[in-house]
C-alpha cells in the first residue's frame, strides 16, 4: 500500500475521531485545551507558591510550565493513544487489510489538532499576560517536525509491540508517568544542580525542549538537536525491523 | 482475468495465551522459550495442510466442512489477511472479503465513514470515496442506518454493506464467509440478479455457508475440508452428495 493511500486514510480517520469527540460534549477537543489551561493555572499557583524562593519570576515560571505541558500532552497522548486503541484494532485487523502504519499516523494527526488549539491558547495567554512576541521563531517549526517524526516512529514501534504483547499498554503508560515526574515540567530544570546530567540523558527532556524552548523564546540546545536526530534514527531503524518481523506474523498475533 | 492459485499451502498458528502474551514474562529465560512464533513446547495448531487449489474467473467454489475444518482460515488466506506458513499463493485480481467477523476499518466509525475509508484504502480520492459511499448506501438500502456506528450492524446488514462495496469497488474476487444466510432473501435475490448473473463470468467467487440451498443455486465447484486438508473436490452436486450426512455445519 503506498504512502498516499496511508496518508489519505489517516487524515480522514483522524477527522472521524475528532467528529466523535464533538458528539458528546459539543466543544469536543476544545475541552482538552481548556482543561490544560486550568491545570496550568492550578499547578502554576501551587508550585509557584512552593518554589517562590527559587524562581526568578512567577510569570516566567507559569509560561514555562504551560509550554512544557503542551509539549508533554502532545508527546504522551500520541504514544498512549496508539497503545490503548490496540484492543479495538486487533479485532479490525482480523478481517480488514488496514496498514498498521496508519494507526499511529491517525492518532498523531488527532493529537496534532489538540496541539494546534493548545498553541493558539498559549499564544493568546502569553500575549495578554506578558510582553512576548506573538510570532514563533522558525526553529519552532523545525523542532515540531523533528518531535513529530520521533513520535511517529516511537508510536509505530509501540503499536506493533502492543499488538504482540498485550500487557505493554499499561507498562508504557506507567513509563510515561515516570517520565512526567523525571522531566523538568513542573519543576525548573536548574533544580537538579550538579545532577544536571540526568536531564541530558533523559530523552523526554530533549523531546519536550524541541518545542518548549522556541515557545519560551530560547534557542533549542545543540545537544538536544543531536540527541533527537539520534533517537529518530534509532526509532526509525527499530520501526523498519519490527515492520519486517511483523509482516508475516501479525495475523497470528491478533 | 482473475485467478487464485494455492500451491502446497500450510497455515500454522501459534497458540497465544497468558504465558506468551506478557512482555515481562517473555523477557524471562523460561518465557522466551514460549514467546516466539514457533513455541518450543509445541503449542501450535495447523489450520491448513498442504492445500493446492486453483480457481479461475467464472468459477464459483463452495467450501464445505465441519466446524474447525479450516474454512475460515482458507478464506482469510485468499483475502490476503493471513500469509501462509509454507507454500505459495498467487492472487490475480482485487479480493473483497465479506466475513462474519464484520467490516469495520476504523474504531467507532459510522457506516458512511467506513465506506469512505474503504474507498480511500482501495486507492480512490476522498471525493470519489464519498461518491462510492452514496452509491453503496443506495444499493444496499442502508440510508436509514448510515449514521450508525459500524460495530452495531447486524450480520445481515454486514452482508448488504460488503456486497455493495464489492460491486462498486469493482472487486473481481469475492469471498463470502457465513454472511449470506443472515441476509434478507429479497436482498439476496436482488444481488443475484443485479450482480452475480452479470458479473459471474469474470469473477472468482468463494462461498462458505451453512445453508446448502444458497450454494446449490450459485456454485459450480466444491471442496470438502477436513482437519485443514482438502479431502474431496469436484462439481458441486457430486461433492454436496458426499458431504451430506458426513459433516455437520
Amino acid at each position: 500500500m503506498n504512502l498516499a493511500v496511508i496518508g489519505r486514510f489517516s487524515v480522514y480517520a483522524a477527522g472521524v475521531e475528532l467528529r466523535r469527540s464533538m458528539i458528546g460534549g459539543r466543544i469536543g477537543i476544545l475541552l482538552e485545551s481548556l482543561a490544560l489551561l486550568l491545570v496550568t493555572a492550578a499547578l502554576g499557583t501551587l508550585f509557584g507558591t512552593i518554589f517562590k524562593q527559587n524562581i526568578e519570576s512567577y510569570q516566567d515560571y507559569i509560561k514555562s510550565l504551560g509550554a512544557g505541558l503542551i509539549a508533554w500532552i502532545y508527546l504522551s497522548s500520541a504514544i498512549n493513544r496508539s497503545c490503548t486503541s490496540i484492543s479495538a484494532w486487533s479485532r479490525i485487523l482480523r478481517h480488514a487489510r488496514v496498514p498498521v502504519a496508519a494507526i499511529p499516523l491517525a492518532t498523531l494527526l488527532r493529537s496534532g489538532t489538540v496541539l494546534f488549539l493548545n498553541l493558539i491558547l498559549f499564544q493568546i495567554a502569553t500575549a495578554l499576560l506578558t510582553d512576548s512576541d506573538p510570532l514563533l521563531p522558525i526553529s519552532f517549526l523545525f523542532g515540531l517536525a523533528l518531535l513529530t517524526a520521533n513520535l511517529y516512529c516511537f508510536s509505530f514501534v509501540a503499536t506493533l509491540l502492543c499488538l504482540r504483547f498485550r500487557n505493554l499498554p499499561q507498562s508504557i503508560s506507567g513509563l510515561l508517568q515516570v517520565g512526567f515526574f523525571l522531566t523538568p515540567l513542573v519543576w525548573p530544570d536548574f533544580f537538579l544542580g550538579r545532577y544536571q546530567f540526568l536531564n541530558e540523558i533523559n530523552p523526554f527532556y530533549h523531546l519536550v525542549e524541541l518545542i518548549r524552548s522556541p515557545l519560551l523564546g530560547r534557542p533549542i540546545p545543540l545537544l538536544g538537536w543531536a540527541y533527537c536526530v539520534a533517537t529518530l534514527i534509532v526509532a526509525a531503524l527499530l520501526g523498519l525491523a519490527m515492520n519486517r518481523v511483523s509482516t508475516r506474523r501479525l495475523a497470528y498475533w491478533l | 482475468m482473475s485467478l487464485i492459485a494455492l500451491q502446497n499451502v500450510w497455515v500454522e498458528y501459534p497458540l497465544f495465551g497468558a504465558w506468551n502474551r506478557s512482555f515481562t514474562r517473555s523477557m524471562m529465560p523460561q518465557g522466551r522459550k514460549n514467546a516466539g512464533a514457533a513455541p518450543a513446547n509445541g503449542r501450535m495448531i495447523t489450520a491448513l495442510r498442504d492445500v493446492t487449489l486453483t480457481i479461475a474467473a467464472g468459477e464459483r467454489l463452495a467450501v464445505l466442512g465441519s466446524n474447525g475444518s479450516g474454512k475460515t482460515s482458507l478464506v482469510r488466506v485468499l483475502a490476503g489477511l493471513v500469509a501462509p506458513s509454507r507454500g505459495s499463493i498467487r492472487i490475480d485480481g482485487q479480493p473483497s472479503a465479506i466475513l462474519s467477523l464484520g467490516c469495520e476499518v476504523y474504531p467507532d466509525a459510522t457506516i458512511f465513514e467506513t465506506i469512505v475509508l474503504r474507498g480511500l484504502l482501495s486507492g480512490k480520492s476522498r471525493r470519489d470515496s464519498i461518491v462510492l459511499a452514496e452509491k453503496v448506501i443506495e444499493f444496499s438500502e442502508l440510508s436509514k442506518v448510515s449514521g450508525q456506528p459500524i460495530g452495531a450492524l447486524s450480520s445481515g446488514l454486514v452482508f448488504r454493506l460488503g456486497i455493495g462495496l464489492a460491486i462498486f469497488l469493482g472487486s473481481d474476487i469475492v469471498l463470502l464467509d457465513e454472511v449470506v444466510d443472515t441476509a434478507d432473501p429479497n436482498f439476496v435475490t436482488k444481488v443475484k440478479k443485479q450482480f452475480l448473473e452479470k458479473l459471474m463470468p469474470n469473477i472468482v467467487l468463494v462461498i462458505v455457508e451453512r445453508s446448502q440451498a444458497i450454494m446449490e443455486d450459485i456454485c459450480t465447484r466444491a471442496i470438502i475440508l477436513d482437519n485443514g486438508q482438502i479431502v474431496a473436490a469436484g462439481s458441486y452436486r457430486e461433492i454436496a452428495e458426499i458431504s451430506r450426512g458426513r459433516y455437520t455445519y
